[in-house]
């Protein structure tokens, strides 16, 4: 693909014996919504930490804007906007130290954006993280992911964290904004249906393999109709990654 | 499992593992060592090195392991607010009294198993005078009291880490006292007891209470307190840039932790001073050193927690996700963290000085410490003094520096392993430095090695560290962590400070006793490589964790043979100035007197012919030189070579301590004259030498011992000569000797040691020196002289001379006008420490044209007595 924005090929990665990503190739398009899904231990989390430089690539190799994230970290950073799957903003800051800390990083800040998307999220600027609740701490972290309207937003499983008005909401409407200003998102869930509603390209992980990937509606549309109309993206799963995985994914 | 006795006990047979086998197998094979071979028991405690690396060490290895394990301090975070007692457990339908009470009784039986396998295998066999039976209850009482530590919630996070070493303390304190008051048995048996039952209520407390989440936070006051030790003013603007954002995070996040601990902790060393104000100065001293070791100390325990982006989290020791993807490269991470170090430091350190100052001024030493400066100063003079006072301050800050920079290298690993070994080696270091010192006091061999090997002490860490630098600088440069040229750069800069720290400290201690070698590899070991380079490499391995894959490594370039040889110069300079100073210092005799190994230095002239009796100088060394330091000073070798007379340059004996004749009064003397006694019949054995012209002389300690040999050995030695003597010997303790001895003396009016007018000096300041003039004139009565002739012999040199004196035992004074404690004509010493040298006249050719004047004659009258 001629504009990617992210671009893995062949990359392997092995935790003592158990491979957690075999020979995994991906490649997300400048503008798409990709969605990474797959069960717990599929091998998400080390996939988006590849593409954030954090793990080195033991096989293959990992291109982010064109550039190889672990030489290049600076390049590659500051224009990813990233929220982790762990809660780890430093608890001791409040609210309008972690938005002074994080805009003075990021040269594209937008204040306006930022305290719009404040108010939106109900932040206190006095507030300190240790005070919030889970869903606030991942609000926090989705704004200070955002405010610099970075190129690439990359979310690890963002359904874990926020509570479901964001993710019905806000999220949602976020990564509609983003997409329409062509900007990229690569995120991860288990949450099927909400891949479902946002995501225009599906990735599919199982045991370190990709097992599917591509535009979601030729996905839909290549695959068996099922009682006269497409599948959903969980029967998808279930054909492509087996009962036992989903139920995995389920609880 | 059918109990819960039983399941506690199957887990810690679990953990303790491998752990619990490698004990048994070490106690059977110590009992196979101890009983097995022969009759006599071959490990004894009073054979202090094998009872070390055969008892001491592995016991107490295990007695840390255990500990760990019974507090569940291998589990969890050190530092943290919480209980290390493992969360997983609470919820078990069991009672706190039995979630505290098993691991508590299976903790204090192994410990006292521990100690009754020692005692049985170890001490019990050979009858040892340690007590048998207490310090198994001291144990199990220990392991008992960490637990209570281990288990409590605390309400700042570190302040678990301050209570184990209070305890450590404390306990050694016990120990040391019990033992020093022979306290009985009994007594201690009373003592410790009753601690089990005590810590075990505490330790329900503490597990009841983190059960129920009762975890205090006194961040808020330490958030309070840390606003005060912010020294910036808080800013509301912007950042000017992301390396001050990141600065700002760093310094709120770690950098505040050594000068908040530095600030709870210098209160109450202040109060102690007040305290102790009117106690022995010994407290007070005692008091300020434990005030100036508090900041290196506590940094090498709150660096390590570094890699954590929460000080809350149990088990976050790798490099969280939100430090590690802002877009900063790890340079600029390193660089920010060395600095946010070194404005810790400098933070601490400021705490301290204001401390120490008020400490001074309410205990009322003030006086005392300017008293110390002003000896010092006088001592080595004002710019020494002052150079000597910024070394001290450099060196304090740049120890507790590096211990910050260690704990952040071994803290940004991630790995937690090496992060609780880390602390964990650490604690176990603080027990065993009595270990060491208890060693280093009781055995005189040890002490005296030590001492000979301090020349090569330093220089072998200064290797390691070399060796360790190289290493890391390969590893940079493969990862391409480093460009090529900041790495040359930096190997550059590094030497440049090492030759220049070298050059500061030569100037500092330019004596003949400090050697080049020693001086250079504390420079190497001063100037900090290792630690800032293993930060870089430790962040940006847990930055970016996993193999470099052979496609990204980097080939091996010239910048890296470069860096390389740059890093290599210091210490193969230091290697090669060591290896010629021992080659061009070594003494070339030996023989055994006393009972001891002693040894010389030997120049026998080309022109020496064994069918001709050959005259004999013996020189002395002054105090702390040896005998080819005294051979380079009085160039008795050039006189020899023209004259053709044997010299020798005997060494004083190997002690743990500076080489020095013992040449004060009392049987101690006996030691060195036999020395020059038996040193005489050596080379008298194997050379011809004239009986009747044997001559001592020496410089400084040197001299008083040729003063010492005038008395002890006048019927063998002709003359003897004497360079600045420092006469400790009193004229009264020299009387009986069998003839009049000739003498000649050199000495300057600017000697600072042994001063000419008499009086005390630096060097013996209970000693009273003698007035040389006046010495010179008692010797000249008891030889029974005539009146002095004075005559100048150059512009700055008068000489004194007593002729007429009976059996022509003549005695001359040379008074050098402004010379030091010096030889004078004789090699350079430096002029700051000693003193002018002369150059007008040459001490051993004039004592030489004196000695050859003096053959030994049998005596006809016998020397007059007394005054």
């Amino acid at each position: 693909m001629g504009d990617s924005v992210i671009s893995v090929s062949e990359l392997t990665r092995r935790f003592g014996a158990r491979a957690a990503l075999d020979a995994v190739n991906l490649s997300v398009a400048r503008g798409a919504v990709h969605g990474l899904v797959g069960a717990n231990g599929a091998g998400k989390t080390t996939l988006i930490k590849h593409v954030l430089g954090l793990l080195v690539a033991e096989r293959g190799s990992v291109r982010v804007f064109g550039l190889d994230p672990v030489a290049e970290p600076v390049a590659v950073l500051s224009r990813i906007g990233y929220l982790s799957e762990e809660n780890d903003l430093p608890v001791w800051m409040t609210v309008g130290e972690l938005i002074r800390y994080t805009r003075a990083l990021y040269p594209g800040w937008d204040d306006a954006y930022a305290e719009e998307l404040r108010l939106m999220f109900a932040l206190e600027p006095a507030a300190r993280i240790k005070t919030l609740s889970k869903g606030q701490k991942a609000r926090a972290g989705l704004l200070v992911a955002l405010a610099y309207r970075p190129e690439l937003l990359v979310l690890d499983e963002p359904s874990s964290g926020l509570d479901p008005i964001v993710r019905r909401d806000i999220l949602a409407a976020v990564i509609r904004t983003i997409a329409h200003e062509g900007r990229t998102v690569l995120f991860s869930s288990h949450l099927l249906d909400e891949v479902e509603q946002v995501a225009d390209h599906v990735t599919m992980i199982s045991h370190g393999k990709v097992v599917l990937s591509g535009p979601l509606a030729a996905l839909k549309r290549d695959a068996q109709v099922v009682g006269g109309r497409e599948p959903t993206l969980d029967e998808l799963f279930f054909a492509h990654v087996g009962i036992h995985a989903a139920s995995e994914a389920e609880t | 499992m059918r109990s819960t006795a039983a399941a506690f006990a199957w887990e810690f047979r679990r953990r303790l593992g491998w752990g619990l086998v490698a004990s048994l197998v070490y106690f059977v094979a110590l009992a196979l060592v101890q009983f097995g071979i022969g009759a006599r028991s071959p490990i004894h405690p009073l054979r202090e090195m094998t009872f070390a690396f055969t008892v001491s060490i592995p016991v107490s290895l295990a007695f840390m392991y255990f500990l760990a394990v019974f507090s569940y301090g291998l589990a969890g975070d050190l530092t943290a607010r919480h209980s290390l007692y493992p969360a997983r457990l609470f919820t078990l339908p069991i009672t706190t009294a039995a979630l505290a009470g098993w691991p508590m009784f299976y903790g204090t039986l192994t410990m006292a198993a521990l100690w009754a396998a020692t005692a049985l295998i170890a001490l019990w066999p050979v009858q040892a005078p340690v007590p048998l039976i207490w310090p198994g209850f001291f144990a199990a009482a220990f392991v008992a009291w960490l637990q209570v530590v281990s288990w409590m919630p605390y309400g700042l996070p570190g302040l678990r880490l301050i209570a184990a070493v209070l305890l450590l303390t404390t306990i050694d304190v016990v120990v040391a006292v019990a033992v020093h008051l022979e306290v009985r048995e009994s007594v201690m048996v009373a003592l410790m007891v009753p601690q089990i039952p005590l810590a075990y209520l505490a330790a329900r407390h503490a597990v009841g209470r983190a059960r129920r989440g009762d975890t205090p936070d006194w961040g808020g006051v330490f958030v309070r307190l840390g606003r005060i030790a912010d020294a910036f003013p808080r800013r509301r603007g912007p950042f000017p840039s992301a390396t001050s954002a990141q600065a700002w995070f760093e310094w709120r996040q770690h950098g505040r932790s050594l000068p908040g601990w530095v600030a709870i902790l210098v209160p109450f060393e202040v109060l102690f001073l007040y305290v102790v104000r009117d106690q022995p100065p010994v407290l007070t001293v005692t008091g300020l050193v434990v005030m100036l070791l508090t900041p290196p100390f506590l940094a090498a325990f709150v660096a390590v927690t570094v890699g954590r982006s929460s000080a809350d989290a149990s088990s976050a020791y790798g490099l969280a996700p939100f430090v590690a993807t802002r877009p900063l490269s790890t340079r600029a991470l390193v660089a920010i963290e060395l600095r946010m170090a070194l404005a810790s430091t400098l933070f601490a350190w400021l705490l301290v000085v204001v401390a120490l100052a008020l400490g001074l001024a309410l205990s009322g030493s003030w006086p005392v410490v300017i008293d110390k400066a002003r000896g010092l100063a006088d001592f080595v003079g004002p710019a020494r003094a002052i150079a000597i006072a910024l070394l001290g301050v450099l060196a304090l800050l740049a120890i507790t520096w590096k211990q910050l920079v260690q704990g952040l290298a071994i803290g940004l690993t991630g790995r937690e392993g090496l992060i609780k070994s880390s602390v964990l080696g650490r604690l176990w270091s603080l027990v065993m430095i009595g270990l060491v010192l208890h060693l280093f006091n009781r055995n005189p061999e040890f002490r005296v090695f030590l001492w000979h090997s301090v020349p090569w002490l330093p220089l072998v860490p200064a290797m390691v560290k070399v060796g360790a630098a190289a290493w890391i600088a390969g590893r940079l440069h493969r990862d391409r962590l480093i460009a090529d040229r900041a790495l040359v750069a930096a190997a550059a800069a590094w030497l440049a400070a090492v030759l220049a720290v070298h050059g500061a400290l030569r100037w500092t201690f330019d004596t003949p006793h400090f050697a080049q070698s020693l001086l250079l590899s504390l420079a190497i070991l001063a100037v900090p490589v290792v630690r800032p380079a293993a930060v870089l490499l430790a962040l940006a391995s847990n930055r970016h964790r996993g193999t470099v894959p052979p496609g990204l490594v980097g080939a091996r370039r010239p910048a890296l043979r470069v860096a390389h040889a740059l890093l290599a110069v210091p210490v193969v300079l230091a290697f090669a100035a060591l290896v010629s100073f021992q080659v061009r210092h070594r003494d070339n005799g030996r023989l055994l007197s006393s009972g001891l190994e002693r040894t010389y230095r030997l120049h026998v002239p080309k022109s020496y012919d064994a069918t001709r009796p050959t005259p004999l100088v013996i020189s002395m060394h002054g105090a702390g030189l040896w005998a080819a330091a005294q051979m380079e000073i009085s160039r008795w070798n050039a006189v020899a070579d023209e004259q053709g007379l044997i010299v020798v340059y005997p060494s004083g004996a190997r002690t743990a301590g500076p080489r020095v004749w013992r040449a004060g009064q009392g049987g101690a003397t006996t030691r060195d004259v036999q020395f020059i006694a038996d040193l005489i019949d050596a080379l008298k054995a194997s050379y011809n030498i004239d009986p009747a012209r044997i001559y001592a002389d020496g410089l400084s300690n040197g001299g008083g011992m040729a003063f010492l040999l005038s008395c002890t050995l006048s019927d063998r030695i002709a003359a003897v000569g004497m360079v600045g003597p420092a006469l400790f010997l009193p004229w009264g303790g020299c009387q009986d000797i069998a003839r009049p001895v000739p003498m000649i003396l050199f000495h300057g009016t600017d000697e600072r040691f042994a001063p000419y007018h008499g009086g005390r000096s630096p060097v013996g300041r209970e000693h009273v020196f003698p007035s040389i003039p006046s010495f010179t004139a008692a010797w000249a009565r008891r030889n029974r002289c005539g009146e002095p002739v004075e005559s100048r012999r150059a512009a700055d040199v008068t000489r004194r001379e007593f002729q007429g004196c009976a059996d022509g035992a003549d005695v001359w004074l040379y008074t050098i006008h402004g010379g030091g404690h010096t030889w004078p004509g004789g090699g350079d010493l430096p002029e700051w420490f000693v003193g002018r040298t002369s150059r007008s006249i040459d001490a051993s050719r004039e004592a030489w044209t004196f000695f050859q004047a003096h053959p030994l004659q049998r005596p006809r009258t016998a020397p007059r007595s007394g005054r």
